[in-house]
Order: C-alpha cells, then sequence, then structure tokens
C-alpha cells in the first residue's frame, strides 16, 4: 500500500458508521446462510423494514416523541433542581450535614422501587414516568455539581473578594463558571439516565412510548419490534449525545485540550 | 550602622496604614492553638514602597491578610488614613502569589473584572482595560485565554487587573515566586515603573532579600513564627532604581550584608523547626 493512502483521514464519525455497517452485514449474511435463526435473532433486513413500516405509519414519532418528551422533562426537572440544591448546599455546610446523609440513602435505593408508588400518585400518563426520570437525574447533578462547587479555587473567590465582589458576585462569576465543567459531565450522564428513567417508567405501566412498545413487542414474542426499538433508542442516544459533546466544545473553550 | 543612611525618608509624608498591635492565632489540624502573628505594630507612609521579609511560614502572609481584611486579628486594629478599618477595603489592591485570573474569561475580561464588580458599563470597562493591556505589552492577546499564556504574561495581567481599579495601596505577596530570574527582574522593573508614575502605597512581601533591597524604601525584617517586627531598614539607594543594575551600586553589598546578618538568626531559627539532616553513620 502506498504511504499516500495511508495518510488519507476518515472522520471518526465515518468510521463508527463503517463498523456498525459491517457489523449489520456479518449478521444479515448469517441469518442469510441459516446460521441465525430469526425467530430469535431477528435479522438487519427485518428490523430496516420494521423501522419503515413503523415510520410510515406514525408510529416511530408518536411513540418515540412521547418517550422523548418525558425523558426531556424529566432531563429539565431533575437539572434545575438538583444543581439548584447542590449551590444550597454547597452555601449552607450545616444543611448539608443533616440532610446529605438522608440523600446518599435515599440514592442507593433502586429507583424501579419507586415504580408502583409514582404510578399510585401520578396517574399511569405522562406524568409519573416525567417524575421517574427527574429523580434518577436528579442525584447525578447534586452529587456532581457538589462536588464541583467543593472544588472551586479559594485563590479565585479571595480574588474577587478583595476587588469588591459580594456574595452573589462571586456565586456568578467564580462559582457556577467553575462547576460547569462538572454541570456537563452531569448533561451527558443525565442524559442516558432520562431516557432510562422514562423507559424504566413506562415498562412499569403506560400505554405508549418506547418502553411500553418493547414491554408489549416482548409480550407476543415479536422479536424484531424489540430489537427496532433498541437500535432507535440507540440512535437517539447516540445523536443527542453528539450534541452534548459539540455543546462542550463551545462552552469550554477556555480549557486547555489534552489533544 | 552608619552605611546605612536615611537618604529619602517618607516619615514626613503622612501615615497611610497602620497596625495596631495585631496578634494572630490559628488552631492547627491536630487542636493546638499557634501564634502566627505576636503584637505587631508597623506604620506604613503615603506613597512608600515597604517590603515585609522573613523565611517561610513566619506569618508574614498572615500579616499581609490581616491588612487586606482576609484575616481577622485575635486583637488589635487596621488603620487607613486613619480610620480603623473592618473587612475588605476598596482603597486596597490584592495580588497574590498564586494565579488568580479567572480561566473562562478573556485577557479582556480579567483586566475589567474589577470594574464590572463595581457597576461600571460594559463599553467603558472595555475602554479602560484596553488601555491598560496597552500599557502592560499585552496588545494582541485580548481575547486570550489564560491558559495559553506564558507564566510573566500572565502576571502581567494580573497587575492590569489590579491597577485597573485604582488603588491607593497595593499589596503584593511574592508576585513574582514561581518564575524565571530574568522575567520576575523585568517584572519587577515594571512595577517599579508603575509605582512612579502612579505613586501608590506599596507592601511587598517576599523572601528574597535581593528583592526587597532593590524595590523598596524600607525592609521590615519578620522574625520566625510567631511573626514579629524585628528590624527595620531604610534602604538608601537612588531612585530611580533599575533592578538589572542596581546590585552593583556601591552600597548594595553593605546594606545586603547588614539585613543578612539578622536574617540568617531567623534562618537558622527557622530550621531547627523543621528538623535537619542527621549525619548518616
Amino acid at each position: 500500500m502506498s504511504a499516500k493512502f495511508r495518510n488519507i483521514r476518515i472522520p471518526a464519525l465515518i468510521q463508527t458508521v463503517l463498523l456498525v455497517m459491517a457489523l449489520f452485514l456479518i449478521w444479515e449474511l448469517a441469518t442469510r446462510a441459516g446460521k441465525v435463526d430469526t425467530f430469535f435473532f431477528s435479522s438487519p433486513n427485518l428490523i430496516g423494514n420494521d423501522i419503515v413500516k413503523m415510520w410510515t405509519s406514525g408510529d416511530i414519532s408518536k411513540h418515540v416523541g412521547i418517550t422523548f418528551k418525558e425523558a426531556f422533562y424529566g432531563l429539565i426537572y431533575g437539572g434545575v433542581f438538583g444543581t439548584l440544591c447542590a449551590f444550597i448546599f454547597g452555601m449552607n455546610k450545616k444543611l448539608h450535614n443533616i440532610l446529605f446523609p438522608i440523600i446518599v440513602g435515599m440514592n442507593g435505593l433502586p429507583k424501579l422501587a419507586l415504580g408502583p408508588l409514582l404510578i399510585f400518585w401520578f396517574g399511569i400518563g405522562i406524568e409519573s414516568k416525567i417524575v421517574m426520570s427527574a429523580v434518577m437525574v436528579f442525584f447525578i447533578f447534586l452529587f456532581n455539581i457538589y462536588a464541583g462547587y467543593c472544588n472551586v479555587d479559594v485563590t479565585l473567590i479571595n480574588a474577587v473578594r478583595m476587588m469588591g465582589g459580594n456574595q452573589w458576585q462571586i456565586i456568578r462569576k467564580v462559582i457556577w463558571p467553575s462547576c460547569i465543567p462538572w454541570f456537563l459531565v452531569s448533561l451527558r450522564t443525565g442524559l442516558g439516565m432520562s431516557i432510562m428513567g422514562a423507559i424504566v417508567g413506562e415498562y412499569i405501566g403506560a400505554n405508549k412510548g418506547l418502553g411500553w412498545m418493547i414491554q408489549n413487542a416482548g409480550g407476543t414474542y415479536n422479536i424484531t419490534r424489540v430489537i427496532s426499538c433498541i437500535v432507535l433508542l440507540i440512535i437517539l442516544m447516540a445523536s443527542l449525545d453528539y450534541f452534548v459533546k459539540f455543546l462542550e466544545k463551545k462552552i469550554l473553550r477556555w480549557r486547555p485540550t489534552v489533544d | 550602622m552608619t552605611s546605612i543612611i536615611n537618604l529619602q525618608s517618607k516619615s514626613e509624608n503622612k501615615i497611610k496604614l497602620a497596625l495596631k498591635n495585631i496578634t494572630v492565632t490559628f488552631s492547627s489540624s491536630n487542636g493546638h492553638q499557634v501564634l502566627a502573628v505576636n503584637d505587631v505594630s508597623l506604620d506604613v507612609y503615603e506613597q512608600e514602597f515597604i517590603a515585609l521579609i522573613g523565611t517561610s511560614g513566619c506569618g508574614k502572609s498572615t500579616l499581609l491578610n490581616v491588612m487586606a481584611g482576609l484575616i481577622t486579628a485575635d486583637s488589635g486594629q487596621v488603620l487607613i488614613d486613619g480610620v480603623e478599618t473592618v473587612g475588605i477595603n476598596p482603597k486596597i489592591g490584592y495580588m497574590s502569589q498564586l494565579d488568580s485570573l479567572l480561566p473562562w474569561a478573556t485577557v479582556m475580561d480579567n483586566v475589567a473584572l474589577g470594574l464590572e464588580l463595581r457597576g461600571i458599563s460594559k463599553k467603558e470597562r472595555r475602554a479602560m482595560a484596553r488601555e491598560l493591556i496597552v500599557r502592560m505589552g499585552l496588545t494582541g492577546f485580548e481575547y486570550s485565554y489564560p491558559h495559553e499564556l506564558s507564566g510573566g504574561m500572565k502576571k502581567r495581567v494580573t497587575i492590569a487587573r489590579v491597577l485597573a481599579i485604582d488603588p491607593e495601596i497595593l499589596f503584593m505577596d511574592e508576585p513574582f515566586g514561581p518564575l524565571d530570574a530574568f522575567t520576575k527582574e523585568i517584572l519587577q522593573d515594571d512595577i517599579l515603573k508603575i509605582w512612579h508614575e502612579t505613586k501608590k502605597t506599596i507592601v511587598y512581601v517576599t523572601h528574597d532579600l535581593s528583592e526587597a533591597i532593590s524595590l523598596a524604601d524600607r525592609v521590615v525584617l519578620i522574625s520566625s513564627r510567631p511573626g514579629k517586627v524585628k528590624a527595620e531598614y531604610n534602604i538608601p539607594l537612588p531612585r530611580p532604581r533599575n533592578v538589572m543594575d542596581i546590585k552593583f551600586d556601591a552600597n548594595y553589598v553593605d546594606i545586603e550584608k547588614t539585613i543578612w546578618l539578622q536574617l540568617k538568626e531567623e534562618v537558622i531559627k527557622g530550621k531547627e523547626g523543621i528538623g535537619h539532616v542527621s549525619k548518616i553513620s
């Protein structure tokens, strides 16, 4: 192979897509050769057709839309509330000392256990899923941003104080900006959590959404449908993560990069 | 000592900053009370360049932090222009040895920070910041972030930032500590120029004797813990000074020797506290 050819750079995204396509091709060929039973493992061809079918029937926009909406509100509520609590605990150590053990204990609880309660309190509709999603996201934001708050450089706080900055200015000019990397980490982790929360909520009791579709299809041994939904979820997650990464690059221009 | 003559005493000037019987104790991590500063009184005159010198851990930074209002003394008073001051005073600008630039703000925003905190409009503070950026030789770096600058340039930005709020008194706590010798001398020269132009009162903390002598009108020697004023020396070297050449002044070595003899005692005393290398037998 000539040196010229080896120097061609293929963008990472294209490489990822190529890898996935190669895996799908192997899978498809294995089914065609009769090595893989489509009843148990379906096939890329069947899944593709199923996704097209769901697209044309409007099922995708309806059910993905619902799950996305639940996760989105869950992320917003959980994120805002978690960030606020982290700042309140950062500013008030006494409150932190009293309440943190309770919160840590609650975080240890499998959120799935809350399912029946949430359905009972908030109904079978979208609200119970938003709450489930928000609860899962909340802890991520709270713990991460609280850690960020405790990591603030005291030198910077003193510098702003010496220039006459008041408490509010210190928060706005020093504490919040230095928490932003932690906020973005929470956002990336929280994104996955919010979708997980929504799906788990739908599993427990719902009549629409991706989680419900998976549950429903699984019950009727429609493996193709289950895998279609999983593929959709993966695409949804990957594109959202891509978006947050883009955001991160824009916002964290002030940080020296590793590469 | 006859060789040290009080050539240009500022004592006719009025007292800008006064410490009256300042005592500071800390509780260490194992619960002991440690006396950091013991009954220090000191007058700093208007437009004076004063250097506090002492071994590391002698309490000179603590003293500066008390003057700045960042630490409250256990007893004693701090007076600025004859008025007792509690907490942070807007007449003071503070430059610490640690890097205190906001890493997420550009050079421009860092220089303008103090003005922003004081509620000055964006247009006005940018104009003022731009002027200082030019003066500190940072043209072209207005929109760079601190991590893109060299150590010396970061210090220049910090100086510009503290000048932006136009303080009457400037506190500098080993401001050029981690820099290489050449960059350090260039920045020291800049500080002398700024001091000549602006006539600010400067309190400069250092553990570097030649730095103290080259810059200051008066050097105050702080004893090893607990910190106390051990001696004061007027530095009769001519002004304006050039940091790079002043060491070759005829009086320089005499002055350095006089102060060093006293400082050496403190260094040795301080060393006993740290422990020493024992002979391997």
